[in-house]
């Protein structure tokens, strides 16, 4: 690749000052050793990138050999840091650092608590360094120790209060440890220990637009009365893995009217009072992530028998709110909200001590909040524990419609012994969307209840390889009985077993009216599975159906799904005189369409049939 | 591309906007799809798609990553109403993002990279910069060198003289 476009040297100057302002410091000034034309762009390109990697060491090295360590590396990015940060405001007029990152990285969580907190002053030279034992040695004197304590040092305090950062526009703190970095999907998490503090005193405030911190163990703000700190063009706050204190995060807020974007995720929160987190946006917050948060105050062994898991409740006021995503257990849960929001996504982990009504009514309690959002995207653990069925009263108390909805996901596992469970819960949603458009179903094959109380990954893996097992058992089995014998059983007696209990022989305004899309993933595990009976009842009922994309697991089966697919359509459109759309379809399942696509030409299929795209 | 741009039209009613590559391709895209690029989001408000949009420094190849990208993304932008394509979720995206830069041959993503800052695609253009950035992390400036073709034209001299200026940056 000699000359021409190829080459990173055929860049404008902004765009590789662009480049370097993502570059760790350290190599974007290194850059100044590639060529004349490199020289000096790595200085103006208004960043600061910071990245530490510490050495790999645990507690077996001993605290002696752990801090030389530390100490050495604390030694190396003082130098560097203080030359990038000065180098990138040096210059001259209107050189501000606008984008400062640090990135602190070591094997354990203690290693960089020791790194940030290294007795050490930040202007080189001005504090002489402790002696090494000063972290074995107990003092006495309690009160000198504490003292010691409040004055230790703080690289990320000196770091954010360096003057050449004082206009800065983005700030992305974060630590991480290969040992703690788990990203259970299936809980909330616990209480955390983060390693830094970041008291917005000390933060540039004028014109920050982006804070983002990642394992950050506290973040304070003053009272407002104390010494007001405005943060007027704040825009985006992203919290990952951090503990706070949730006054002080709704002082955050509040001093940030121009918040669009709120970002939890992992984070656990304290000072809530009476088990209720509340949090109040501004108007101009119109996303809000909430993911894996830990909200509740108590313990969870101190929960009622049978109760939730999610002990505490969530007061949400947004009055800007536009999108709203959630993980974490269904709770008491409310939100004021603009009566038109655009989205909800919310993702209900499996809570295994509350009772099947509580998780139920739970559900929909929740659901309430977002009676007037236009797409809906709902994952839960299992339908079945969302399905209200019975008496009408009760269905009437829980369910309410969505009459905006348009697009509807519903994701989740199902019993195959309880499949009228999962019926019925797709039902009562498609009964609460009249409006819907779209629907997208996923469905997965639930484990045993003992299975997935059963914690931990090796579980999960255990499980994933098992079913893996079974299903390539299945297949095989399968694909076998069909070489035997070709001829499918007689029409009339396989179509009965098609029935779904649960939703044939009702009906929904959505299928009369609207849905024009649908998609189903599941895994056929048997000719008769919830899967193809499903595709089997939209084939039939949804009356203006245009396409319908089909993930069966396997693309082996996909002959098999189209060639009953094509026939369902072609009954009910054929009783129906429904007018005549183009079948068409990709991938491998296209011989099959193919091949009975001559054979059913005159039946008027009405709609597309895909196979769903694999995300 | 075709397939999921006739979707569009017949499902939110939404306007479609021709993109022509360097190289003659069409890409039929939606209004709310193309705004993401700054340049055909103000050529839209100035009225003037109707014949098309040519982009005459940008190639198919690269518009066909373009365009996915912007079809990927259309749901970020919440303000766009009409835009019904199932929207994705967080780590869906970063997937695709993941996906689509870590294949990428350098030539090609210093195409990307001039792409996206023509059309003005502010998140393509960062993504696409982070990426060389990654490529630069961790190298000394003798394997930068070799990774992005750049020819040294200093002198031993010079080059100490810089060593000496930014030590700091050297020491590892």
């Amino acid at each position: 690749m000699a000359g021409g476009v190829d080459r990173i040297s055929a860049l404008p100057d902004d765009l590789i000052q662009r480049i370097l302002r993502f570059a760790p410091a350290n190599e974007a000034a290194s850059t100044s050793l590639l060529s004349a034309r490199w020289r000096s762009l790595w200085r103006s390109t208004g960043a600061v990138n910071l990245a530490v990697r510490l050495p790999e060491l645990d507690r077996r090295h001993g605290y002696r050999v752990i801090h030389a360590a530390v100490s050495s590396c604390h030694d190396a990015f003082l130098r560097s840091a203080q030359a990038a940060l000065s180098a990138a405001a040096a210059g001259g007029r209107g050189r501000h650092v606008t984008r400062l990152t640090l990135d602190l990285r070591a094997a354990t969580m203690d290693v960089i608590d020791g790194f940030v907190h290294t007795e050490r002053s930040f202007d080189a030279g001005a504090a002489p360094a402790p002696d090494t034992d000063v972290w074995l040695r107990l003092s006495d004197d309690v009160e000198r120790e504490a003292d010691r304590w409040v004055k230790r040092g703080d690289v990320v305090r000196d770091v954010v209060s360096h003057p050449a950062a004082r206009r800065v526009e983005e700030l992305r703190l974060s630590a991480s440890a290969p040992a703690v970095d788990d990203d259970d999907d299936g809980g909330e998490v616990g209480r955390l220990v983060g390693v830094f503090h970041l008291d917005l005193r000390y933060v540039p405030s004028e014109t920050l637009r982006v804070l983002d911190l990642t394992r950050c163990s506290g973040l304070r703000m003053p009272p407002a009365a104390a010494a007001a700190v405005e943060t007027p063009r704040l825009t985006t706050l992203r919290l990952q893995a951090c503990a706070v204190n949730a006054n002080d995060l709704q002082r955050v807020i509040d001093a940030a009217p121009a918040l669009a974007t709120v970002h939890l995720d992992s984070v656990s929160f304290d000072g809530m009072e009476h088990g209720c987190y509340r949090l109040r946006l501004p108007a101009a917050t119109t996303t809000l992530v909430l993911a894996r948060c830990r909200t509740d105050a108590e313990p969870y062994r101190y929960r009622r028998s049978g109760g939730p898991l999610g002990t505490s409740s969530v007061e949400i006021d947004a009055p800007g709110l536009r999108s709203f995503r959630y993980a974490g257990y269904a709770r008491r849960f409310s939100l004021a909200s603009p009566p038109d929001m655009a989205r909800a996504d919310l993702h209900f982990f499996h809570d295994m001590y509350a009772s099947a009504s509580t998780c139920r009514d739970l559900f929909w309690r929740f659901l309430r909040n977002f009676r007037g959002v236009r797409s809906l995207k709902l994952k839960v653990s299992n339908l079945k524990h969302v399905a209200v069925a019975g008496r009408a009263a009760t269905r009437a108390e829980l369910l309410v419609a969505f009459p905006s909805v348009e697009h509807l996901e519903l994701a989740g596992h199902h019993e195959p012994a309880s499949e009228a469970a999962a019926a019925v819960a797709i039902g009562n949603l498609l009964r609460c969307c009249p409006a819907a458009r779209h629907l997208a179903l996923r469905l997965t094959t639930a484990p045993s209840e003992r299975d997935s109380a059963m914690n931990g990954r090796y579980g999960c893996d255990l499980l994933r390889a098992k079913q893996q097992a079974d299903l390539a058992e299945s297949l095989d089995r399968f694909a076998r009985r069909r070489k035997r014998k070709p001829p499918p059983p007689p029409v009339n007696s396989m179509d009965e077993h098609l029935n779904i209990v649960g939703l044939n022989g009702r009906s929904f305004a959505c299928l009369t009216n609207s849905l024009r899309r649908f998609a189903i993933q599941f895994r056929m595990d048997q000719p008769n599975c919830i899967g193809v009976k499903l595709i089997k009842f939209f084939a039939e009922n949804a009356i203006h159906l245009e396409e319908m994309r089909i993930d069966g697991g396997n693309q082996r089966m996909h002959d098999h799904i189209n060639h009953m697919v094509e026939r369902w359509i072609s009954d009910s459109s054929s009783a129906k005189k429904r007018a005549n759309h183009e079948i068409s379809s990709e991938g491998s399942c296209d011989v099959s369409v193919v091949d009975s696509k001559q054979g059913i030409e005159a039946s008027t299929p009405r709609f597309r049939l895909l196979p769903l795209e694999r995300r | 591309m075709a397939a999921a741009a006739a979707e569009a039209t017949t499902d939110g009613g939404g306007k479609m906007i021709i993109l022509i590559s360097a190289d003659g391709k069409r890409f039929e895209v939606t209004e709310a799809v193309a705004s993401q690029s700054q340049l055909i989001s103000n050529m839209i408000e100035d009225d003037c798609t109707e014949n098309g949009v040519r982009l005459p420094n940008v190639d198919g190849d690269i518009l066909t990553m373009v365009v996915d990208y912007c079809n990927m993304h259309a749901g970020d932008a919440a303000a766009a109403g009409d835009t019904m394509k199932a929207s994705s979720t967080e780590e869906e995206l970063k997937k695709f993002d993941a996906e689509l830069v870590q294949a990428l041959e350098n030539p090609v993503l210093f195409k990307l990279i001039l792409a996206a800052n023509f059309l003005n695609i502010k998140s393509l253009l960062d993504m696409t910069c982070q990426r060389v950035a990654d490529m630069m992390s961790g190298k000394t400036p003798e394997q930068m060198r070799e990774t992005f073709s750049i020819e040294n034209d200093f002198t031993p001299e010079e080059e100490a003289a810089i060593r000496q200026e930014n030590a700091w940056a050297f020491d590892d």
